[in-house]
């Protein structure tokens, strides 16, 4: 049963109190190794079961990752299952079972025995493929989607059917009910408080619409809601309204930003607002564990993800767990379904996350774990939030990473990222920001048009942009850092991956004067042929190079946007990397620009990363990130 | 590496099909209609090219033996084992294509022909230039009646380059290389252009 608590002031200090037991050094040193920074996190998530009366946590121990539980008020943990890698976002059914993805499409279900102490568990195959729409009793019944044939079916049955069901698809019967079913692939399933699907979202592609599909009850038909062919502008169904007839969407209405709608159950149009925010697109959303309502939207600002409530039993202890954890972003994980158990995770630049547990009846915060332990905060360097005017109305979020004990005197890293479009930078903990950092570097990321999250105009102002806008940009951030002084800006280098290496080396081009050198990683080089070699292969990657990126049959153009083409221009030294399998940012890029710089007689360093694709392995990003501090420290070094 | 040159003379690849009809008043109407493309090996890289030849610049990358390869119906390869083959031909100009591919199966050969239109096996020559089409990548393995093979296409112009300018440095001062695969790829053009003396001017960086 829910209880209405209240929360209660003074969560703050015992929270402290606890949260001081964590060791820390009082001694600023140099910063960690690149092995100590980039090594797996050896807690990974932490969820309370329903009950509050379990937790489980997935950990990592010697490479290998391992479901542990135990009862809340007991020490000893017991171990479900391991697996080398896969274990995906752990989920409570009820408060016996623990759902566990393991790899992209397989499931585990885990069964915890409560008599037992410490627990006992039992761990059994999820034969039945397909995903878990939700959990409509506590009883153990789950409402289960399954591709059969042509459509996308959901299915009701016993949680116990699961483990004894085999194949592609559920055999009818019994308790086993098929409950819904839509052509197509259907992505987002919307069950009512009654556990009837109401709502479904069949995904588009280029010659067919998505389309969000409606029934007023189990009886009812089918009935097109709302088709959209561009996928930006689909409202993504999320649960039903408080009058259980109309539907609570994220779509972008009269606003730029995605936000929190009713949506007509009558018309399919976008009724009354939720949430919005005009500067930042809604990011995903909080549930009630009972209910499934939405209660809260979680939307990314500064950087920094933050979460509005309109519950405001939630309200008030997020804003308590702010106070109490005040240089943090501090989120409620996972809650107990009567609200009296919160897991909450803690993060920031310099603490890769902690979990703690909030008895909310008791007002105690519990520390279960920190993500990375081996890492000491007060190594760390941390992350201010800059917001530069590059022109009137046009406005870019940066951070600047200093490192501890510097004042006005660091040498300064831009680390544009990759993409561009539609990725973007947080100032949360970050492997090779810190690890620059602990060399003695400032680091200035910046999120440029065309980054995500902050709403279409913004987002579709990038296109088009490479070598352009996009560069006006990192060029006004650094600018606007060069008036603040806190860096010494006679010695600036800008490196960055896929496309933050295009744009290092574009950067040197355009302003051949401000760096002192450039690195690139895996950074297309000449676009005509990233086209022919990448995007051209198939129709969606066609399109989005003519919208995105420029006319694919205008070789001057694409030519006059290429570090290939335009290395003349280049008078500081270049380091260039490649992953000899990338797929995507394909090696002759490398080769090409190896042998223009070469031709030219400009001064640069290379190295092929072998069997290497476009992302980087852990190992991988050790030899790199040792190898480009070593280049940026020599190149950086007073004159 | 065992290596086969092919004959000169030999013309269309369609001789299997045509030669119960008449080799000689077929071979007349061809050469009149289309005329007749030529392939012939560059071993010393100091060859002349007539005026009507290009270079084309085969790199081929295979898991399996290829028995045999045509480019326009004319055998260019034979018996290639598994491995890395670089190789010149002098080629007439105009537009090709990689015919047939040949793999031996354990009883009897498996023939792949390739369709006229699908652009993935077609390229150009063009004459008095160094004509690269890209690479090819056979992977695979050939079974008892048939063969499992897939073929990737690799437009890898900078590292042949480096590789013609290693070992070819006359052919590529004398014949600017170019692209002449699928799409359009203007580096080799730039770089020739740009470096070795074959005129032109590059481009400015946007402001």
């Amino acid at each position: 049963v829910r209880q209405p608590l209240r929360p209660r002031l003074g969560i703050s200090c015992v929270i402290l109190l606890v949260a001081s037991l964590v060791p820390v050094s009082s001694t600023a040193r140099a910063g960690p190794t690149a092995e100590a920074l980039f090594r797996k996190p050896s807690l990974l998530q932490v969820v309370v079961s329903p009950s509050g009366e379990f937790l489980a946590a997935v950990v990592m121990r010697r490479g290998w990752q391992h479901v542990l539980i135990r009862r809340r008020e007991e020490s000893r943990s017991v171990e479900a299952l391991k697996r080398l890698t896969g274990i995906g976002g752990l989920a409570w059914l009820n408060d016996e079972n623990l759902l566990v993805p393991v790899g992209p499409t397989g499931y585990r279900i885990v069964t915890v025995s409560n008599r037992d102490s410490p627990p006992s568990v039992r761990e059994r195959k999820v034969h039945v493929r397909g995903r878990l729409v939700s959990t409509p009793s506590p009883a153990g019944e789950v409402l289960w989607s399954l591709g059969v044939g042509a459509e996308t079916v959901v299915y009701r049955l016993p949680l116990a059917s699961l483990l004894v069901q085999r194949g592609s698809t559920l055999v009818e019967g019994g308790a086993i009910r098929r409950v819904a079913s839509r052509p197509g692939s259907v992505v987002a399933w919307v069950a009512d408080h009654a556990g009837i699907v109401r709502a479904g979202l069949q995904m588009g592609s280029s010659s067919r619409p998505w389309v969000l599909w409606y029934r007023g009850s189990s009886q009812a038909d089918w009935r097109v809601l709302v088709e959209e062919h561009e996928e930006e502008d689909v409202p993504v169904p999320l649960s039903m309204a408080d009058d259980g007839r109309d539907l609570i969407v994220a779509a972008r209405g009269d606003g730029d930003t995605r936000a929190l709608h009713e949506l007509s159950a009558e018309t399919g149009a976008l009724g009354r607002l939720l949430f919005a925010d005009p500067d930042a697109d809604v990011a995903g959303v909080a549930l009630d564990p009972e209910s499934g309502k939405v209660i809260g939207a979680r939307f990314e600002r500064a950087g920094l993800p933050e979460v509005e409530y309109f519950d405001s039993y939630y309200d008030r202890y997020q804003r308590s767990l702010e106070h109490a954890f005040p240089r943090v972003v501090s989120r409620i994980a996972d809650v107990s379904r009567d609200l009296r158990y919160f897991v909450v995770l803690t993060v920031s630049a310099r603490h890769s996350g902690t979990y703690y547990l909030l008895d909310t009846q008791e007002n105690v915060a519990t520390w279960i774990g920190r993500t990375m332990p081996w890492l000491d905060p007060e190594e760390l360097a941390e992350a201010r939030a800059l917001r530069v005017t590059v022109e009137k109305g046009h406005e870019v979020d940066a951070f600047l990473t200093l490192p501890t004990g510097t004042s006005g005197d660091a040498p300064l890293v831009v680390l544009p990222h990759g993409g561009p479009m539609g990725v973007r930078d947080l100032r949360l903990f970050d492997p090779l920001v810190q690890f620059l950092a602990g060399g003695g570097l400032a680091v200035l990321q910046v999120n440029y048009r065309g980054s995500a999250g902050r709403g279409k105009a913004f987002l579709d102002a990038g296109k088009r942009q490479w070598g352009k806008g996009i560069e006006d940009d990192l060029e006004a951030a650094v600018d606007e850092v060069v008036r603040t002084g806190w860096v010494d800006t006679e010695r600036m280098c800008v490196v960055g991956g896929s496309y933050g290496g295009y744009s290092a080396l574009m950067s040197v081009i355009r302003s051949p004067e401000r760096y002192r050198c450039a690195a690139s990683l895996n950074g297309p080089t000449d676009l005509q042929f990233l086209y022919h070699s990448w995007f051209g292969n198939w129709k969606s990657g066609r399109e989005f190079f003519e919208e995105s990126i420029g006319d694919p049959e205008d070789s001057k153009k694409l030519q006059a946007i290429s570090p290939a083409y335009l290395a003349s221009g280049i008078r500081v030294p270049i380091l260039l990397v490649q992953g000899t399998e990338d797929p995507r940012v394909d090696v002759d890029h490398f080769y090409r620009m190896q042998a223009v710089l070469e031709a030219l007689g400009k001064p640069f360093e290379s190295y092929l990363m072998r069997g290497t694709g476009h992302g980087l392995t852990r190992s991988e990003w050790i030899d790199y990130a040792s190898r480009l501090r070593a280049f940026l420290v020599r190149h950086l070094e007073p004159r | 590496v065992s290596y086969r040159a092919p004959r000169l003379d030999e013309c269309g690849g369609i001789g299997e099909f045509w030669r119960p009809m008449g080799r000689v008043a077929l071979l007349v109407l061809l050469l009149v209609s289309v005329g007749c493309a030529s392939i012939r090996p560059l071993q010393s890289g100091t060859e002349t090219l007539a005026p009507n030849e290009g270079i084309l610049v085969v790199h081929i990358r295979s898991e399996v033996p290829i028995q045999k390869l045509a480019i326009s119906g004319i055998t260019a390869f034979v018996d290639l084992p598994p491995g890395d083959h670089f190789r010149l031909l002098a080629v007439t100009e105009g537009s090709h294509r990689w015919s047939q591919i040949v793999i031996p199966a354990d009883e009897g050969r498996v023939p792949f022909t390739t369709k006229p239109g699908d652009d993935f096996w077609e390229f150009r020559v063009e004459r008095g230039r160094i004509n690269y089409p890209g690479d090819l990548h056979f992977h695979g393995k050939a079974a008892k009646k048939h063969a499992e093979i897939g073929v990737r296409g690799r437009n890898r112009s900078a590292q042949v380059l480096q590789h013609l300018r290693e070992r070819y440095p006359a052919l590529v001062e004398r014949y600017p290389p170019i692209w002449a695969g699928r799409g359009d790829d203007d580096f080799l053009d730039f770089y020739g252009r740009s470096f070795l003396g074959q005129g032109g001017a590059a481009p400015e960086a946007p402001r």
